[in-house]
């Protein structure tokens, strides 16, 4: 038997015409079936066929699904020639793999650990995006690091000639062979392979330490959280912990914190965007419950252009709350203004409480500008998916999702080309 | 390869939560004992995220359609 049925990619255009075609072919006997995709992409390429052996009577469930979703989509694209970085620094603890999950979900698909590989690697890989922890280049493993007397803050502990290798070759188009680092054991593992994937993002400690590895980063980002804040988010972590005590959360703070000024928070003068997580100036707040995030993007760079609040230069200060919107406590303040951050020109845009009802974000999303999105509302959307995450309420979850927008328009210049909003 | 385990890590943790405090940091560097109890807190609080996030580690009827996608629960069309 041989169905035939016309389908549409996601448009704007409220009528659109049928931009391809589903041929679907089954065989009672064998029970044997075949998908095929035609579009207009696939005039220039070859055709993409799924086909799978199906128990007799069972329905093709997992094809239909495919069928219509984004990622299958993506299969029709043709692979860009160029590998886009982006490089992520934060310390241990500052929300990095959140905010991983957020920027990897605006481009589609789950970031999952590669395929029967080493179930300990660190590594993400979704349909675009390919996602390392510069742990992996750790040149000794803890004990190594005891010996020596020296924490993973220091950059004696990184093999920055290998990091710089294997990203030039990934950003090349090469597979590398990169080492693992394991958390749980601290022992430096065996090799997984690595393809080179559309985006690859390096998120760790030293990401634009080394000069080498800093040039090869198109679009640096740097979380910046203050000490207050680091001290709540630990307690919070850690606290249920046995054998952890608010003592040695302390401890544990302070004895990396040299380490940290030293090596790790000079890089953030390098950053394109820095999110920076401070007390809120609101209310009197011990425990950093309510927090005031604020967004710096450097001016002037030509893969991105700064997101501001209702007028493009000036210094506002906005308050939401009032007849159109009603806040709880402690209410919402935006902020926007130039400034200079360690002698360069930025915009810093902030964001001082939380939001406990979505109207309110939609309501300030839509007073934003520039933000990069591709339609009234992707934010409060991309939001929405994710709002089990940590952040969802405040400014971190919305300066977070504006900067994986960011990304996303970063890749989209300079690979020319379109990324489909999931 | 086999993944290791949340009581991996908590008797770890331990054994590094003692270190550090046994540490004496008026005459010598614990920052690197230290360095150890943050790095394990971390993969810690990342296995909880993980398992979390991931819904057929937290919700009966995912996990079972996990394996049995054509039972009467689990069939989904999307036409």
């Amino acid at each position: 038997m041989l169905y035939e049925f016309d389908g549409c990619f996601a448009s704007q255009n409220p009528n659109p015409a049928p931009n391809f075609t589903w041929f679907l072919l089954s065989d009672p006997d064998t029970a044997y079936f075949v998908l095929r995709v035609y579009s207009i992409a696939m005039m220039k390429q070859s055709s993409t066929m799924r086909s799978q052996t199906l128990a007799k009577g069972a329905v093709p469930r997992a094809v239909y699904a495919k069928a219509s979703r984004p990622s299958a989509r993506r299969a029709l694209e043709v692979r860009a020639d160029q590998t886009v970085v982006i490089g992520l620094a934060a310390d241990s603890g500052c929300g990095k793999s959140t905010f991983m999950r957020r920027m990897t979900g605006i481009f589609g698909g789950s970031p999952k650990p590669p395929a029967g590989g080493n179930p300990d690697s660190n590594t993400l890989i979704s349909d675009m995006t390919t996602v390392i922890c510069l742990d992996d280049y750790h040149a000794h493993d803890r004990n190594g690091r005891k010996v020596l007397n020296i924490t993973a803050l220091c950059p004696e502990a990184q093999n920055f000639d290998l990091m710089y290798e294997h990203v030039k070759a990934l950003k090349e188009g090469k597979a590398v062979d990169k080492p693992i680092y394991n958390h749980v054991t601290g022992l430096l593992d065996p090799a997984e392979r690595i393809e080179s994937p559309e985006i690859l993002v390096i998120e760790g400690l030293h990401p634009f330490f080394d000069k080498r590895v800093r040039d090869l980063v198109d679009f640096k980002i740097y979380l910046d959280i203050s000490d207050d804040i680091k001290f709540a988010w630990k307690i919070q972590r850690d606290m249920a912990e046995r054998g952890h005590s608010l003592d040695s959360i302390k401890k544990s703070i302070e004895a990396r914190k040299p380490d940290f000024s030293a090596y790790i928070d000079p890089q953030k003068k390098d950053a394109d965007v820095i999110i920076q997580v401070l007390p809120t100036q609101l209310v009197p707040d011990q425990e950093g419950k309510y927090l005031r995030v604020r967004l710096i993007q450097k001016e002037g760079k030509k893969l991105f252009d700064p997101s501001y609040l209702f007028d493009e230069g000036s210094t506002i200060s906005w308050i939401p709350c009032g007849r159109k919107l009603t806040c709880s406590f402690p209410g919402i303040k935006m902020f926007y203004g130039p400034d200079t951050f360690y002698g360069e020109e930025v915009s810093v845009l902030e964001m001082d409480g939380q939001f406990d009802k979505l109207e309110e974000l939609i309501y300030v999303e839509s007073h934003l500008s520039n933000t990069s999105a591709k339609f009234y509302g992707e934010i409060t959307q991309q939001m929405l998916k994710n709002s089990s995450f940590p952040g969802s309420n405040n400014g971190t979850g919305l300066f977070q999702t504006l900067v994986g927008l960011k990304v996303r328009e970063v890749y989209e210049r300079i690979v020319k080309k379109e990324v489909v909003p999931v | 390869y086999v993944r290791s385990t949340p009581k991996e890590v908590d008797a770890q943790l331990e054994k590094a939560l003692k270190e550090a405090n046994a540490c004496d940091d008026k005459s010598e560097n614990c920052a690197p004992q230290w360095d150890t109890v943050e790095e394990l807190s971390a993969a810690k609080a990342h296995m909880k995220a993980d398992k979390k996030a991931d819904p057929t580690q937290n919700d009966p009827l995912e996990a079972f359609c996990k394996d049995n996608e054509d039972a009467d629960e689990c069939r989904v069309y999307d036409n």
